[in-house]
């Protein structure tokens, strides 16, 4: 080796690891990072579109990070962990108290009571993001999950979409469908998910569960107490169980996406979903969209029906520019920015302002226009949403970690593919929460 | 004068033949080598024994996500998950896949590239192709299996009812059984190319001429196979499968990918149970000390198996 070249080895030597602790730039200062979970690629085109426009009125740049869900704890646990936190979260309610206990957000109080003064947030939207009196965080946009049902299909077995879970039963048998004669079923009854891959499962669950009256934990000054082993949650699993009976092969993998294909084709007489397949049906099979209705989920005889859903909002992190927010924020709540927004998922988004709900821009929008009575009966069952952790006054501490166990959907696999009692696959869970709650 | 001018020149010869000796010492292969490996050495440190050491600290924490300032346990939590039930029930998954894989990828792997090492039409079109399922990215593999296995809309559901094979879809993934089978075939089918490669390369190397001598001796193929073939490709056989084991007692995505671990948690090997525990529950103490006990129960007594049994080989 020549002597050139062995110098030049020893300044690389202590020059190379000078590389590695370069730390990358943060966002450009006067850009607001906006951090959300609308990975679709037309959200995604739609929100730059929006945002671009912000920055053609203000000159003020706002930066979307699009995230897949199933990473997006990963990544603000990560970015907690580094400091590396955008300006702007999207959340639901149960990600808000991982949030909180890191000290990673603040109060945006202010920003909440402007905003609810000039066009009025609901209490029942805003409440879950109350904590101590203080807003944490500010509702953005609704998705809730009502009942979907072939209008067709039921007008011609001559029934009405079912009120009782005896109706839905009833319903879901009479509409297994071999339309082709060739022995196979090309219609199931009701396309319930027996999964536990992603929250699908579980969030259907939760529905029928709350509609009996059932929980999974009752919260009472910060402490919480399993209440899942209970009689209503046996026969809610109970009806579950034989209501599988009318579900698709597969119904154990049944996630998002499956379930959304097995819409899109026409397979499910009856399934509980929101309104994603809405947009991309209106474009290309407005027929079959025509043959879709919605209502409220049925409820046992004399119950209130409950619906999953949550209103997802924004939260504010502590190293943010509050003022240049608060200025977005009044700027995206305007009825027409708001509305724009909402549109991007016409059909799914719903309004969480009284301003943007009652505005032409929102109802003028030729989708929402196509599918007025579905975006109907998705505002009214907005009202009686539940959100896992969030039923009483207080939220569960650990509402993040019990929604995420999926510990509904795997109860419902003991019991319909494993043949395990309804009394013993409950019994199995309230374990499983209490197991969380502890630790 | 003359003597100051005669001191400034010794100096100065001095200095050079110093630095001379300097670098002539860093020329040699001990110390340059060091220097030379040493911001590697660093490197590996930073990037293997810190995250390994961070792991070990956690196991003996009570780390829930990120917060500060968090309890000593010592082995409290070492003893809370060997008590689980789900810790052991995931560890004998953790052997049935890990098994399960091998026993498919090694022999399938070597019969592929028996047949990859004849001579035929196309033959390099073949071994090409033969490489694919391994070159595909996992993500691709994984979802293009779902389909297939789809009870609905899956072709091979399709096929079956068409041969009559069966009246009404079968859905794969609906028993634990059935869901871990299919997982580790779908895994079987994109490593075995891998598998075939090694092997392929290791036959590539055995002299013609001892197949010559075995055939005019009169061997059969199958006796050439197992008393030529097969102890010649041995070490690169084994190497191969040891590899594996490392990779198949840690892999998650896979699995992940197909199944979450489901049905319940049915295929929740203890990479699942790991990123399950660390990243849905937010326990990163149990996650670290699952993580600790994979390593302590599975991976070091595989390998020190291993070394032994090749030291002891190469020894004699």
């Amino acid at each position: 080796m020549s002597r050139v070249a062995v110098v030049l080895t020893l300044i690389a030597i202590v020059v190379a690891p000078l590389g590695v602790v370069v730390a990358p730039a943060r966002a450009q200062s006067g850009t607001i990072e906006i951090w959300h979970w609308e990975t679709p690629p037309a959200r995604v085109e739609g929100i730059e579109q929006l945002f671009a426009r912000y920055e053609q009125e203000t000159g003020v740049k706002v930066e979307q990070v699009p995230i897949n869900f199933p990473d997006y704890q990963t990544k603000l646990l990560s970015g907690m962990a580094t400091g590396q936190l955008p300006d702007i979260i999207l959340i639901n309610p149960p990600q808000l108290p991982i949030l909180m206990e890191n000290n990673a957000v603040v109060p945006v109080d202010d920003i909440f009571q402007s905003l609810d003064n000039q066009f009025v947030i609901p209490e029942a939207l805003s409440n879950p993001y109350k904590v101590d009196g203080q807003q944490y965080a500010i509702p953005v946009f609704g998705v809730y999950w009502p009942m979907t049902y072939r209008a067709d299909l039921y007008a011609e077995a001559g029934l009405e979409p079912p009120k009782t879970w005896d109706e839905t039963l009833a319903a879901a048998e009479a509409l297994m469908l071999d339309q082709d004669g060739d022995g196979v079923t090309d219609v199931y009854g009701f396309c319930l998910p027996v999964s536990s891959n992603g929250n699908y499962g579980s969030q259907v669950v939760w529905s029928f569960l709350r509609s009996n009256g059932g929980d999974i934990v009752a919260v009472e000054n910060g402490e919480e107490t399993v209440v899942f082993d209970s009689p209503e949650n046996i026969e809610t699993y109970t009806f579950l169980a034989q209501l599988a009976e009318y579900s698709p092969p597969g119904k154990e993998n049944l996630d998002w996406g499956a379930t959304e294909l097995l819409i899109k084709s026409g397979r499910c007489a009856t399934v509980m979903y929101n309104g994603a397949w809405i947009r991309e049906l209106a474009a290309n099979d407005p027929e079959l969209l025509e043959k879709y209705a919605m209502a409220p989920m049925p409820a046992p005889e004399g119950k209130e029906s409950r619906h999953t859903g949550y209103p997802r909002a924004i939260t504010v992190t502590r190293t943010a520019d509050i003022d240049a927010v608060a200025a977005f924020l009044e700027w995206l709540y305007q009825p027409e920015n708001h509305a724009d927004l909402l549109n991007i998922e016409a059909g799914l988004f719903m309004p969480v302002t009284e301003a943007t709900a009652s505005s032409d821009a929102f109802l003028n929008h030729p989708v929402v226009a196509q599918v007025a009575d579905l975006v109907t009966v998705q505002a009214q069952v907005g009202s009686s949403i539940d959100i896992i952790g969030f039923t009483g006054p207080e939220g569960a501490p650990h509402a993040s970690q019990i929604e995420s166990s999926f510990v509904l959907g795997k109860v419902l696999q003991r019991i319909v593919l494993e043949g395990e009692s309804p009394v013993a696959a409950v019994a199995w869970g309230a374990k499983q929460y209490q197991d969380i709650i502890e630790n | 004068m003359a003597t100051l001018e005669c001191s400034s020149q010794k100096k100065s010869s001095d200095l050079k033949a110093l630095a001379s000796r300097l670098l002539s010492w860093l020329e040699r292969d001990g110390p340059l080598s060091f220097l030379l490996t040493l911001p590697s050495v660093v490197w590996m440190l930073g990037i293997i024994g810190y995250p390994v050491g961070l792991v070990f600290w956690l196991s003996l924490h009570n780390q829930r996500s990120i917060e500060k300032n968090v309890p000593f346990v010592g082995l409290d939590n070492y003893a809370k998950i060997l008590h689980k039930s789900e810790f052991w029930e995931s560890a004998r998954l953790t052997v049935i896949w890990s098994l399960g894989n091998l026993l498919l990828i090694v022999p399938i792997g070597i019969a592929i590239a028996v047949v990859l090492n004849l001579q035929f039409y196309g033959q390099r079109t073949v071994r090409t192709w033969s490489l694919l399922p391994w070159m595909f990215p996992i993500v691709v593999n994984v979802l293009m299996w779902r389909w297939i296995l789809d009870p609905v809309a899956g072709v091979l559901n399709y096929l079956m009812r068409q041969i009559g094979l069966v009246d009404q879809p079968v859905s794969f993934f609906a028993s634990r059984e059935t869901a871990m089978l299919a997982v580790i075939l779908v895994n079987a089918w994109r490593w075995t190319p891998f598998m075939a490669v090694v092997t392929l390369a290791a036959m590539q190397t055995i002299s013609g001429t001892l197949y010559e001598a075995a055939r005019v001796d009169g061997a059969s193929s199958w006796a050439i196979f197992w008393r030529i073939t097969f102890p010649l490709i041995r070490p690169a056989v084994a190497n191969t499968a040891f590899i594996l084991v490392i990779w198949l007692f840690n892999m998650f995505p896979p699995i992940w990918l197909m199944t979450q671990g489901g049905p319940g948690d049915g295929t929740a090997t203890l990479p699942v149970l790991i990123y399950k525990q660390g990243l849905h529950l937010f326990r990163m103490s149990n996650a670290a000390t699952i993580s600790v006990l994979l390593l302590v129960m599975f991976i070091v007594p595989f390998t020190t198996i291993y070394l032994v049994t090749f030291g002891r080989r190469k020894l004699s």
